[in-house]
């Protein structure tokens, strides 16, 4: 029950995010466009595509973050555990599973604070607070902590076994 | 500090943690080391600031235009001249496979796609012809190597954001190394084919066939030329000219038939993904970076290689080999991140061109794609084809050690790589 | 005996502070790494080692900004651009109004005695617990370069392409009729060789740094604007020196950047003679015409600071201190 449940969310999520991220990064191709456009057909380029392309662009990586790793697209050597016997890869497994979600637990909180610490910075091109692109960290990290937690201990697929 | 740091990391990366969890985890423990109180606020800032960096997005949009190719059908119709170029020779398939490479190289920047793309097709294909399934993937991986040394380069990106040199240069200086490990490739293919009698067609193709291809695979030809002219003439930024050839790549694709708009959609998605698989690791290792530069790390480093400053060729191989040992355990992209910045004040004293630097850094982890236990393109190249990624591992090697001669003779000569930025330059 | 000698010697708890800059520890290249290295020295002479430096050049804590933040939360100093900044006191803009000093000792002046400039001082204080310590000169005056026509006068921007660094130069050009391009510093090199612009704006400093004069034939001495870095450092961990370690320290702050400001214009004429030698041909407009240069520039300048929503009183402050209230009618 709470398994198919699982499995059901992480269905949702994983597309759902990774859409988002698809669609920002293709706004991040027509902001860039824009500009080179701007630039030579309209005779002068605005300032803010370069802050603009590289906030999308952060923010794609972020946002995709959690929908990789739980299709095991995180670069990775996957050797050990398919060389060890079952009960210690099943352990090894564990150990992977709670450090990931340390890791991405732990960087959303931290990420947080930093990204409200700096809210005194407005940022050159687009003349907006610090703070609101660097939430792209925090929002990716519990992304990912969210990922991780449905997708549970078990074993990661890596690039060979999915291609 | 350094040396737990090593041994956190190496030791993360084989419990096959993901890279960039295993960096993170490794700053974490570098940061206990220098003071605690500073993780709260340099991991984030360093983290973010890792990528956030106009240059560096040029990746997303190079690896789109690569995806693009593949599901445009230009990919083919650049096989298909390559074929009949080449083909008609004594192992012919490998010939092709390696052209194929240098044509692709032109529209692609990284190595994977190179490998991913091709080898899914050149490698039943060359099966057939009569070679071994273990020299096809070798031969796949190997010349994909090309991908990155030919521009556009994400590597070169990436090695001229960190040390302020100029995208243009550094492109223009890839393009005779990148010939010559073609060159070199082909060498390997035909004394294979040689050895082992495969046959020879014996048919030529006609003169209106090449035509015809040639003008079926024009528009990818053209490509580079336009991406390169539009960054050396100053017209474009790296960036803007990733964009303009996904745009190019995606019209051309939709005039010569066979691009769908879902087929461009699946581009965007598996763009966004490695975009995200890389990017998290370059942002963990920019944490890396800063704690090693705040240790003064790089530092210790360049006195420590002084005593050889007088000989630019001696320091060349000592940082190849630092880099060839480093690749074989880390992620490309990390370990320039980390090496960049250590490497380039020691060649600075060692009065070497920071272009010549970066062909040869790039190169260097261009080859570690290959180099067992973690080369991306071996991985890539072991799946497209179906084969034991350990029976892959064993020949790989002579694709390795002829990629590393190219390099001992770009250190012997740097004018093969300063030659054309400073004739066009 | 030597024993007591020694703990008395170490009564005074030593600390270290982080100092970082941009650009690279070469004396030769880089007027910021020169300041740097004579402020360590001078700190650890009047405070008796009691404050020791250590230098992170190469911008190797950080970027502009990432400096700053770090600046704000930690015990540091800090040689900031106007990048570092201006993201905390936009208003610091006002500084750069074009063709606002005749010479270095007007610019002197504005900075250590200007009432705008204690104002920033306070702003940024105020917003980020940073004290400004120094204004650092790094390069001498901006000054036009082109390869296109001998520019001694406004009208002979008429149609040329400028390398723009930032908007505010945009402005500048399309007041005196040229047009401004954003092409970032590491390319302006190859734009300006392949004709993708025709000139530029920089220090004698840059232009020699860039090899620019290999590729620009025409430098106009305009003193378009004070090429200038700040010396910050952490409010709090200054306030918590006793006045005796504060006062050395200060001392020694004024006294680099006097070392400094000598050392600076001891340069600029000499880079301009090499400059000269390098087959550049060297054009001072005259009086008439730099008041030309003033004429058009600074409204346009004025007008965007303006776009920038930056308060009157600052625009007020700053052109009173440098004797040119007569541009607010
Ligand atoms: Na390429
Ligand atoms: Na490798």
């Amino acid at each position: 029950m709470l398994n198919t449940l699982r499995s059901r969310l992480l269905a949702i999520s994983r597309p759902v995010t990774l859409t988002l991220a698809g669609a920002l990064l293709s706004l991040n191709v027509a902001a860039i466009l824009f500009g080179v456009f701007a630039r030579y057909i309209a005779g002068g380029a605005p300032i803010w595509t370069d802050e603009l392309s590289r906030f999308l662009i952060i923010a794609t990586v972020m946002l995709a973050a959690g929908a990789v790793w739980s299709e095991g697209g995180h670069m990775r050597v996957g050797l050990l555990e398919k060389l060890l016997p079952a009960p210690f890869a099943r352990l090894l497994n564990v150990y992977q599973w709670l450090l990931t979600l340390l890791i991405a637990a732990g960087g959303a909180w931290v990420s947080y604070r930093y990204a409200l610490s700096v809210s005194m910075f407005t940022t050159s091109g687009l003349g907006i607070s610090r703070t609101v692109p660097l939430l792209s960290l925090p929002i990716g990290f519990l992304l990912l902590t969210w990922h991780v937690l449905l997708y549970g201990p078990a074993p990661l697929t890596t690039v060979e076994d999915s291609l | 500090m350094t040396v737990t740091m090593l041994v956190v990391f190496l030791g993360h990366v084989l419990l096959g943690l993901p890279l960039f969890i295993a960096l993170l985890t490794t700053a974490f423990v570098g940061f206990l080391f220098v003071d605690f109180s500073m993780i709260p606020r340099m991991m984030p800032q360093q983290f973010f600031s890792g990528i956030n960096v106009f240059s560096l997005m040029a990746i997303p949009l190079f690896i789109l235009a690569g995806n693009l190719m593949n599901v445009s059908g230009l990919t083919e119709r650049l096989m298909g001249f390559a074929r009949l170029i080449v083909g008609h020779l004594r192992g012919g398939m490998g010939h092709v496979n390696v052209v194929s490479s240098v044509f692709f190289a032109g529209v692609n920047g990284s190595a994977v796609a190179d490998t991913s793309a091709l080898g899914s097709l050149l490698v039943p294909a060359m099966e057939k012809e009569g070679y071994s399934r273990a020299f096809a993937a070798g031969l796949t991986a190997g010349s994909s190597l090309i991908g990155p040394i030919i521009p556009p380069s994400i590597f070169m990106i990436l090695y001229a954001s960190l040390t302020n040199t100029s995208v243009g240069d550094l492109f223009l200086a890839g393009v005779v190394p990148g010939m010559l490990l073609g060159v070199a490739f082909m060498g390997m293919n035909a004394w294979y084919a040689w050895r082992h009698r495969l046959p020879k067609s014996t048919q030529l193709p006609s003169l209106g066939q090449l035509g015809f291809a040639f003008i079926a695979a024009l528009p990818a030809l053209i490509a580079p030329f336009i991406i390169v002219a539009g960054i050396v003439l100053g017209f474009v930024t790296p960036t803007e000219s990733g964009a303009l050839t996904a745009l190019y790549v995606a019209l051309c694709g939709v005039m010569l038939g066979g691009l769908r708009l879902k087929e461009c959609w699946k581009a965007i998605l598996d763009t966004a993904r490695l975009t995200s698989a890389i990017f998290l690791i370059m942002a963990a290792s920019a944490t890396i970076s800063w704690l090693l530069s705040y240790a003064q790390v790089p530092e210790q480093f360049v006195s420590l290689l002084s005593p050889y400053v007088d000989n630019s060729v001696v320091i060349l191989l000592l940082l190849s080999a630092i880099t060839f040992v480093t690749g074989m355990f880390m992620e490309e992209v990390s370990a320039l991140m980390l090496l960049t910045p250590i490497f380039a004040p020691v060649a600075m004293m060692a009065g070497i061109d920071p272009i010549h630097l970066g062909i040869i850094i790039t190169l260097n982890i261009t080859i570690a794609l290959i180099t067992p236990p973690l080369g991306a393109c071996v991985f890539v190249a072991a799946a497209v084809s179906r084969l034991e990624i350990v029976s892959l591992f064993r020949t790989i090697w002579p694709f390795v050690l002829t990629a590393i001669a190219v390099l001992i003779l770009l250190i012997l000569f740097p004018p093969l790589t300063l030659w054309l930025p400073t004739l066009l330059g | 005996l030597i024993g007591s000698a020694l703990m008395a010697g170490n009564a005074v708890a030593e600390t270290t502070i982080n100092l970082g800059y941009n650009g690279a520890p070469d004396p030769e290249k880089n007027a910021v790494h020169v300041f740097a290295t004579n402020l360590k020295e001078l700190v650890e002479e009047k405070t008796d080692n009691q404050i020791q430096l250590e230098l992170y050049p190469n911008s190797s804590l950080g970027e502009e900004q990432e400096r700053m933040e770090q600046t704000m939360s930690t015990p540091m100093l800090n040689v900031a651009s106007f990048a570092g900044v201006s993201p905390l006191v936009d208003e610091i803009f006002v500084s750069a109004i074009p063709f606002l000093f005749d010479d270095f000792a007007a610019a002197r002046t504005f900075f250590d005695e200007g009432a705008y400039w204690q104002e920033v001082s306070a702003a940024l204080k105020e917003r980020a617990g940073i004290d400004m310590l120094a204004v650092v000169e790094e390069g001498g005056f901006l000054a036009f370069t082109n390869n296109e026509t001998p520019i001694s006068h406004p009208d002979d921007f008429e149609g040329l392409r400028f390398r723009a660094m930032d908007p505010s130069q945009v402005a500048l050009y399309e007041a005196f009729g040229a047009s401004g391009t954003p092409i970032p510093w590491t390319e302006t090199y190859m734009a300006l060789r392949t004709g993708v612009a025709d000139g530029q704006m920089n220090p004698p400093m840059y232009i020699i740094l860039g090899s620019l004069y290999e590729v620009q034939d025409y430098l106009t001495l305009a003193n378009i604007q004070y090429s200038n870095q700040f010396l910050v450092g952490n409010s709090e961990m200054i306030a918590g020196w006793d006045d005796e370690l504060r006062g050395a320290f200060q001392e020694a702050v004024a006294e680099a950047n006097h070392n400094a400001r000598e050392h600076n214009e001891e340069q600029v004429d000499s880079r301009i003679a090499y400059l000269e030698e390098q087959g550049m041909e060297v054009i001072r407009p005259s009086e008439e015409d730099l008041s030309a240069f003033r004429d058009i520039g600074q409204p346009a300048y004025l007008e965007w600071l303006e776009e920038r929503d930056i308060e009157q009183r600052w625009i007020d402050m700053a052109l009173e201190d440098a004797g040119m209230s007569d541009l607010l009618d």
